[in-house]
């Protein structure tokens, strides 16, 4: 029982994890209808950028952790905000015009140039901070007990509140209905004066922020990071996009909790080596009930 | 170019490959009138509104654009290749490299002409009244951390802006439709639809690209007065293309009439009908033959 519910809290955070991550990959193909394969790796350097923030905020003698934290996420979300743009306009849109495929080898032609350039300027080694922020919330249960540190904690608290956000910005802001006006007819949002570059721009960067959240708050959890630590978890979070149907905003949240729940209820239950295998399995079989994942819209071709 | 036209199109050609789609086109549009451009099927009649508005980049000729009190050439927002003597004139340069980083087809939008389309491209997931939000998004406040805050200046924004949108849906008479998803409502509430938007861009000119295709007789009717309204009471300039000729002879001040990418004629509407080369295109006549309708 204290098994059960250890792996739900633990599988819960690491499914708004894959969720942020996720809403990157969506976005991107819901607007340019293209896979941004260097995301996971812009997530990678948001880990990076997280030690040198912390470094940075310690070297100038900041100790209080709330500063800290609110400092590296502020520092970490615009330089990997940065990151996106830049990627966006020197990767993908010179070839808007072009083939798909083209797009689709530019993305891997990033992320080969990001991990190589990170294991380039910062080293090959694994990298690591400093845990920050101990403690934990402990619930007795039966006779064992349900542990939840304070740093899962923040890891749900900011994911819900980033998605919030980013959904009431989508759902409700001026920018969230040019962002949906062009992912429906990119040229006829054109046509009504929209600036559609700007918006793909900008769905770069939310997606680049999003990555960013997860990235400092994952690293200030485990603690450890390398330049290829993007590849797993952007294979994931790509996974979990799929899972909710890819282009669908809720659908991304809600594959990524799918995904991190039953990833870690069977790592917990049955096999922490498969767990893999498993996470993939699921993605198959639902993909064979449901080729458009459990939120997206079946594509109807018109006759 | 005079102040009276608000649109110029000189030597207008788009080639698409090998194929000639337009040859020299040239016409006037004078402002605050309602202008009729017809043909027969395949003259180019919808090649010269996807040049106008930027939906294609033209091969050659001029368009230009007299609104908002400033002159525009359609042709150049879209971005130009470079040209030898722009290395020698710096101004040059950098204006051209300015439209080709930053330019596209929303500064015609912009510059103040906005159009409809002959299969409709509404945004069809997104509701009534959201569709006619979209297309007012230069007008209210812009700025992302208003939106998240909800700050006053931004809800005031809104506001206005819904005012305007039922503004329009009273014009086009589908108040009743606001909250309806824009793909559920039926063809002809699709394209009064689609006219409310493009007006909520605040256009000084709109191109209607057949607007009264699959409409029944009272609905076109009720077009005819609806861009009777745009003209006296919005004063603003409408550029159409239409097949049902009762009723382009009864709202146009002024005709073009293509044909195989050339303007054959020009002019009101009681000279067009007895023009015998329009005749002879519709009726495809021979070279030389009389044809009278």
């Amino acid at each position: 029982m204290d098994i059960v519910l250890q792996q739900l809290v633990n599988g819960l955070t690491l499914g708004s994890v894959y969720g942020l991550i996720a809403i990157g990959y969506t976005m991107v193909y819901g607007i340019i209808g293209m896979i941004n394969f260097a995301h996971g790796d812009v997530y990678m350097v948001s880990a990076y950028i997280t030690a040198i923030a912390l470094a940075l905020l310690t070297f100038f003698g900041i100790e209080s952790f709330p500063i800290i934290l609110v400092g590296t996420l502020f520092l970490t979300v615009a330089v990997t905000g940065a990151y996106g743009w830049v990627i966006e306009r020197i990767a993908y849109r010179p070839l808007r015009s072009s083939s798909r495929l083209s797009v689709l080898i530019s993305a891997i032609g990033m992320s080969l140039i990001l991990q190589n350039y990170v294991q380039l300027s910062q080293g090959a080694n694994q990298q690591g901070v400093p845990t920050l922020l101990t403690g934990a919330l402990r619930f007795h249960v039966g006779d064992g007990f349900v542990q939840i540190t304070y740093m899962k904690l923040l890891i749900l608290f900011i994911s819900i509140l980033g998605m919030g956000v980013l959904t009431y910005v989508i759902q409700k802001t001026k920018l969230g209905r040019m962002c949906r006006a062009t992912q429906q007819d990119r040229k006829m949002a054109s046509i009504l004066g929209i600036d559609t570059d700007k918006v793909i721009s900008t769905v770069f960067v939310i997606g680049a922020v999003m990555a960013a959240l997860a990235g400092v708050l994952v690293t200030l959890d485990y603690g450890a990071f390398d330049f290829y630590v993007g590849f797993i978890i952007g294979i994931k979070a790509f996974t979990a996009a799929v899972l909710g149907g890819i282009g669908s905003l809720p659908g991304a949240m809600l594959g990524g909790l799918i995904l991190g729940l039953s990833e870690a209820l069977f790592a917990g239950l049955i096999s922490s080596d498969y767990k893999d295998v498993f996470s993939f399995s699921l993605l198959v079989l639902i993909l064979i009930v449901r080729p458009s994942g459990l939120l997206g819209k079946p594509e109807v071709e018109k006759v | 170019m005079n102040q009276e036209n608000i649109l110029a199109v000189e030597n207008l050609v788009m080639h698409f490959g090998g194929i000639k789609a337009l040859n020299d086109v040239t016409f006037d549009i004078k402002r605050g009138s309602v202008s009729a451009l017809i043909g027969p099927n395949g003259a180019g009649k919808t090649t010269v509104f996807n040049c106008l508005t930027g939906f294609y980049k033209a091969t050659g000729g001029k368009i230009l654009l007299s609104a908002g009190g400033k002159e525009t050439s359609i042709i150049k927002v879209l971005g130009e290749p470079f040209q030898v003597t722009d290395f020698f004139s710096p101004f040059a340069f950098f204006a051209r490299l300015k439209y080709k980083m930053f330019g596209g087809s929303h500064l015609v939008n912009r510059a103040g002409l906005s159009r409809t389309f002959q299969n409709i491209r509404l945004f069809k997931e997104m509701s009534v009244v959201e569709n006619l939000l979209v297309a007012q998004h230069m007008r209210v406040n812009r700025s992302l951390i208003a939106g998240i805050l909800n700050t006053k200046s931004y809800r005031k924004a809104e506001e206005e802006a819904l005012e305007r949108v039922f503004y329009w849906l009273g014009v086009v008479d589908l108040v009743d439709s606001a909250n309806r998803l824009a793909g559920e409502l039926s063809y002809g509430q699709q394209r009064r639809l689609e006219i409310a938007r493009a007006m909520c861009t605040n256009p000084e000119i709109v191109c209607l690209d057949e607007p009264a295709a699959g409409l029944n007789p009272s609905e076109t009717e009720a077009l005819t007065k609806m861009i009777r309204v745009l003209r006296d009471e919005h004063n603003t300039t409408v550029l159409l293309i239409e097949h049902d000729m009762g009723m382009v002879m009864d709202i146009s001040d002024y005709i073009v009439v293509l044909d195989h990418g050339e303007v054959i004629a020009k002019g009101g509407p009681d000279d067009i009908k007895s023009n015998p080369k329009v005749i002879a295109a519709y009726l495809g006549a021979e070279e030389g033959e009389e044809v009278t309708l």
